[in-house]
């Protein structure tokens, strides 16, 4: 087949054409000569290409032409397009598919965990970015399938993509809004039953695979916890055995040694009729007495010994405590390198022998051989020094400096019919000095009828003075009271419409909180019974015709907890007393009932503690009941001996004279 | 031996100058440059996408990285001199807080002066690297074809075998420089 010389070739009509086309674009000299001998001029200097080329030239030009074509520009076209190409398809799966197979997941996952319906709508996600946000979400209740369990307005959640990259994590935005709970839904929020059977499968799977249960039935014998029990049960039993023992001897010990003691008890004083008979019973009591002594004596050393056991058999449990935490390394050690990694490898194994079937064993081979190698790998003596690497000096350039976590702005918005909720709060984080801000914080409560907000800073930073500060603003309220108040009791109802400002700050360095809050009461309506006297029923007139009135609240909170109420009104002198008596009488209430409250929670504790130290004490009471006896064994026979000895000196009187 | 093979290739057939001189330029520039760094790895990963000769790039590299220390101290100065200049003041503090671009460890004097030093010195080393080329294959390798001494060298029966070794190579797939 004869090749086609192209075309650039035979429009080579000028010498300054040739040069330029062709051999300026053309490397090497035999080449470049061998380009040359194609071409001859004619006498108006006209090139022209040769009539009567051989194949073999022909096959050469060819050759030529394609280092031509590829020798022209500076890109990589193949690689460029590839690399469009690539670029492309993830700019339109990002762009079409990426949010809504993010939707599906994360919708997926909550039906899952609550086992309810649940729609997400409008999801906007950018990883680059770092944000993820929606106009809803419903979850629906899987006990009651016509309501929600929970229901959102927009969610937002933005993060610092960059600053994620350096450990650190830095939230810009967390905000919720028209959340609420228990919302009616027009259509069922349950799931269909195969949605459950799907799951089970790979739940069985694994659940099969990490089955720590026959790892422990397996390595049973050669722990040593189960053999030092075993060997603890028996010490224990033969210790209680022994002791039962001791304690019996015991008690006949004591009581031979005190039959003496019960004689000389019984014995009739009055019978003793001279010294002799004095005598002869004054050394029987002290014979008595080195028996006792000597009762004393062994109920010490009983005691001692037990005392020994009993630390004995406290070891004993420790050690078996610590042969449980040694069985369970040695466990993971000789499975491997320990840890998750052992449930993991026992999941592979399990895996591999249920999908492979016949070629698990070859399998598992396998892996046993990749684990002994990987075994073999830490020896990093022989590894070679790393290269010197390269340093230089960092200079540094003012950084926007985040701290290690921080949230600049977290809102949540609850909606209740005609109320509505709204929390926020700005530049939360763990290291304040670090962060330009203070944290500012906010709280708003509206209703049809009124509002109340509060606004607050709390500023801690170390280069700017300490700050706290809150202010309140509210109008509107209505106040009814449901259940009579202890100080007005005769109180059935109160309606208060009020607004109020105020702020509250750090007054000093001792941390103390103060502030100012004015109550302007524009309405006072009260109920009151008929159980009334006379004087209540002035107060509640006065109250009622003083509107409007203004309230002025001066609170000063000490670092001690102890709180300063002082309180100013434009009603006058009798009504702040009265104000301030029922605001001492309200505050020691609350102290008598958290007093009480403690005290109700703490008794149990004691009851407890009280009844395991009984039981603890209940063999050294034994000990201590027969040191007891003793002692009064010996503080009656010194009043015996008492007795003999005012006997015996009575008796010698009439003997000398 | 393929990489070999294809710097001799390279070298030897009718591959643009400016194509071998670029891969030689580069090298200079990534060497001088201390890795470890976005700058570096952009810089090494736009190569892939230029028709620059990446056998000749990656030989000349690993001789540059084991040249570099010696000129660092030269290239701290530089650097020094630069991220210490006052009117840069302000373009270093952007780039420090751009979200990616602090990556580039720009802060760095061995980073500056080893980028800046390669930008400076790409365009001399690229007409140098081209110079010699050329002078190689209009004059070196024409007298060397020319000698009696080379012809019958290239007639020797493994020489032959070399030839359609880097022929093949040539053709392999992805492999067509």
């Amino acid at each position: 087949m004869k090749t086609k010389i192209p075309s650039l070739w035979k429009n080579i009509h000028t010498a300054a054409d040739l040069e330029k086309r062709l051999l300026k674009k053309i490397s090497l000299p035999g080449d470049k000569d061998f380009i040359k001998n194609l071409y001859s001029a004619d006498e108006s200097g006209r090139m022209t290409l040769k009539d009567d080329l051989s194949s073999a030239e022909i096959k050469k030009i060819s050759q030529l032409h394609r280092v031509l074509k590829k020798n022209r520009g500076i890109f990589q076209s193949g690689k460029l397009i590839l690399f469009a190409v690539i670029f492309g398809f993830l700019l339109l799966f990002s762009l079409f598919f990426k949010d809504r197979l993010i939707e599906h997941i994360m919708e997926r996952s909550l039906e899952m965990i609550f086992q309810a319906k649940t729609e997400i709508t409008g999801l906007r996600s950018s990883l680059i970015k770092g944000s993820l946000s929606f106009s809803s979400l419903t979850i629906g209740d899987k006990d009651a399938p016509m309501y929600n369990l929970v229901e959102t307005g927009s969610v937002r959640i933005d993060m610092m993509t960059s600053q994620l990259l350096r450990k650190k994590f830095v939230l810009e935005e967390a905000s919720v809004t028209a959340l609420s709970w228990g919302t009616p839904r027009t259509t069922s929020a349950a799931l269909r039953s195969q949605d459950k059977k799907v799951l089970s499968p790979q739940k069985k799977t694994l659940e099969k695979a990490l089955d720590t249960k026959a790892l422990t039935e397996a390595l049973m014998p050669d722990f040593d916890s189960p053999r030092m029990a075993q060997e603890y049960k028996e010490i224990i039993k033969e210790a209680r055995k022994n002791w039962e023992e001791r304690i019996l001897a015991l008690d006949e010990s004591t009581e031979t040694l005190k039959e003496d003691y019960y004689t000389l008890q019984k014995t009739d004083l009055s019978s003793v009729k001279n010294v002799t008979q004095a005598k002869e019973l004054l050394d029987t009591a002290s014979e008595v007495k080195a028996n006792l002594q000597k009762a004393k004596t062994l109920i010490r050393e009983t005691a001692a010994d037990f005392q020994t056991d009993k630390e004995r058999l406290s070891t004993m449990e420790a050690d078996i405590r610590n042969a449980i935490k040694k069985d369970v390394d040695r466990a993971l050690a000789l499975t491997g390198r320990g840890g998750p990694s052992l449930l993991v490898n026992q999941a592979v194994e399990e895996i591999l022998r249920q999908k492979l079937g016949k070629y698990a064993p070859l399998a598992s081979s396998l892996l046993d051989k990749i684990r002994s190698s990987s075994k073999e790998k830490p020896v990093k003596k022989d590894t070679p020094a790393p290269l010197r690497q390269r340093r230089g000096w960092d200079i540094l350039f003012p950084v926007s400096r985040y701290p290690s976590v921080l949230a600049e702005k977290i809102l949540v918005d609850i909606k209740e019919e005609e109320r509505r909720v709204t929390g926020e709060i700005k530049n939360i984080s763990t290291h304040p000095a670090m962060w330009r801000e203070p944290i500012d914080f906010s709280y708003s409560d509206k209703g049809s009828n009124y509002f109340f907000d509060i606004l607050g800073v709390v500023d801690v930073r170390r280069n700017a003075p300490p700050l706290i500060r809150v202010n309140l603003n509210g109008d509107g309220f209505r106040f009814s009271m449901d259940e009579p108040s202890s100080s007005l009791p005769a109180l059935n109802e109160a309606k208060i419409r009020y607004g109020a400002t105020g702020s509250l700050s750090l007054v000093d360095q001792n941390s103390a909180l103060g502030g100012e809050f004015l109550f302007t009461v524009t309405q006072l309506d009260m109920n009151i019974g008929e159980e009334a006297d006379e004087t209540e029923k002035v107060i509640y007139n006065v109250l009622s015709g003083a509107s409007p009135f203004t309230v002025t609240a001066q609170l000063k909170f000490l670092p001690g907890g102890e709180t300063d109420i002082g309180l100013k009104t434009s009603l006058g002198q009798a009504l702040q007393d009265a104000a301030k008596a029922m605001a001492s009488e309200e505050i020691a209430e609350q102290k008598a009932r958290l007093e009480e409250e403690l005290k109700s929670r703490i008794s149990p504790l004691l009851e407890e503690n009280k009844t395991e130290l009984s039981a603890f004490l209940g063999n050294e009471s034994l000990f201590n009941e027969k040191r007891e006896s003793i002692l009064s064994s010996e503080q009656g026979l010194s009043s015996l001996m008492d007795d003999l000895k005012k006997k015996a000196a009575g008796s010698l009187l009439p003997f000398q004279l | 031996m393929p990489f070999l093979l294809k710097i001799f290739k390279a070298l030897n057939s009718n591959q643009r100058p400016g194509e071998i001189a670029a891969g030689a330029s580069f090298a200079l520039l990534l060497g001088l440059l201390p890795g470890g760094n976005l700058l570096w790895i952009a810089l090494f990963a736009l190569t892939f996408f230029l028709k620059v000769n990446l056998a000749v790039q990656m030989a000349l590299l690993v001789f540059f990285k084991l040249l570099a220390p010696a000129v660092d101290p030269l290239l701290h100065l530089f650097g020094y001199a630069i991220l210490t200049f006052p009117p840069l003041y302000f373009f270093f503090t952007w780039i420090q807080n751009a979200p990616l671009l602090a990556f580039t460890r720009l802060n760095n004097t061995l980073v500056t002066g080893g980028f800046a030093a390669g930008l400076l010195l790409w365009l001399p080393s690229f007409v140098f690297f081209r110079f010699l080329i050329r002078r190689y294959r209009e004059g070196f390798l024409r007298m060397i074809q020319n000698t009696k001494l080379y012809r019958a060298f290239m007639k020797l029966p493994l020489v032959v075998k070399f030839q359609k070794a880097a022929r093949a190579v040539s053709h392999l797939p992805g492999r067509n420089r």
